[in-house]
């Protein structure tokens, strides 16, 4: 699905496996393709971004995203996912998601996940001292905000809804969601 | 995670377990409750003030020995 699997081993699993269904006569690589594209074309950042400026404009919206993001997404008719959750940022607890398993993520609301989200050093790092790789990545928090990593090994996709930023109270929607980043929403950023 | 203390933070809904989900592919499948189960660091590496949450299909959990 994404070109940074080329070389490792599950790309050439992958391939083989397309070929046999392909020389079944069960599929072609045209459909494949297009299947591919249709989806990848549809899955970005925005859509997630769109989810998250609702929320800041809408209180009722953003009480449904948090105990029934399905139907809030729905709602705003972004591509649905098998389970999603939301989880909120305040002003005392930062929220920051990994896979520690492979790369499970939303992708239908961020896009394809970036490499650094797939790496070894994330996965392993992020759930053992969170705070230095926040650092890391340029989110220096307060010592007294108390961080809460989210593991998605299971079926739920998570996403983090990051606070409004400051000084943001005259900006419309659509403005609100160009300020909201892929980092946001896995956590590794503020907005 | 295993042997560590945890606590049940959420019911995730039920899904069928990953071995038998590939080894039953559209036959039936055991459906089993998934939780999201919250580790203080602390308990997990000895250090740190976060905490980290999984989410575990049910038969993974035991109860603790001595609460």
């Amino acid at each position: 699905m994404s070109a940074e699997h080329e070389g490792a081993p599950i790309a050439a699993r992958v391939r083989r496996l397309e070929k046999a269904l392909i020389d079944a006569g069960l599929t072609t690589d045209e459909e494949l393709d297009s299947i591919l594209e249709s989806f990848l074309a549809g899955a970005k950042p925005m859509n997630g971004a769109r989810l998250i400026a609702r929320a800041w404009i809408d209180d009722e919206f953003r009480r449904r995203l948090l105990s029934d993001a399905g139907s809030a997404v729905e709602e705003m008719a972004l591509p649905s996912l098998s389970a999603l959750r939301v989880i909120e940022n305040t002003a005392v607890v930062h929220n920051v998601v990994v896979c520690t398993l492979c790369s499970c993520y939303p992708v239908g609301l961020l896009g394809p996940s970036p490499s650094w989200y797939k790496s070894d050093a994330y996965r392993s790092r992020v759930v053992r001292e969170p705070r230095a790789v926040l650092a890391e990545f340029g989110l220096e928090l307060d010592p007294d905000v108390r961080i809460r990593v989210w593991d998605a090994s299971a079926e739920e996709r998570y996403l983090v809804l990051p606070q409004r930023p400051a000084g943001t109270p005259a900006l419309s929607e659509n403005e609100l969601a160009a300020l909201v980043t892929r980092a946001g929403m896995i956590g590794t950023a503020a907005v | 995670m295993q042997g560590h203390v945890g606590e049940v933070v959420e019911v995730c809904g039920s899904y069928a377990l990953p071995d038998e989900a590939v080894a039953s592919q559209g036959a039936t499948r055991l459906m089993v409750p998934v939780y999201g189960v919250r580790f203080a660091a602390s308990e997990l590496w000895g250090a740190g003030d976060h905490s980290v949450t999984v989410d575990l299909w049910e038969s993974y959990l035991e109860p603790e020995a001595n609460p």
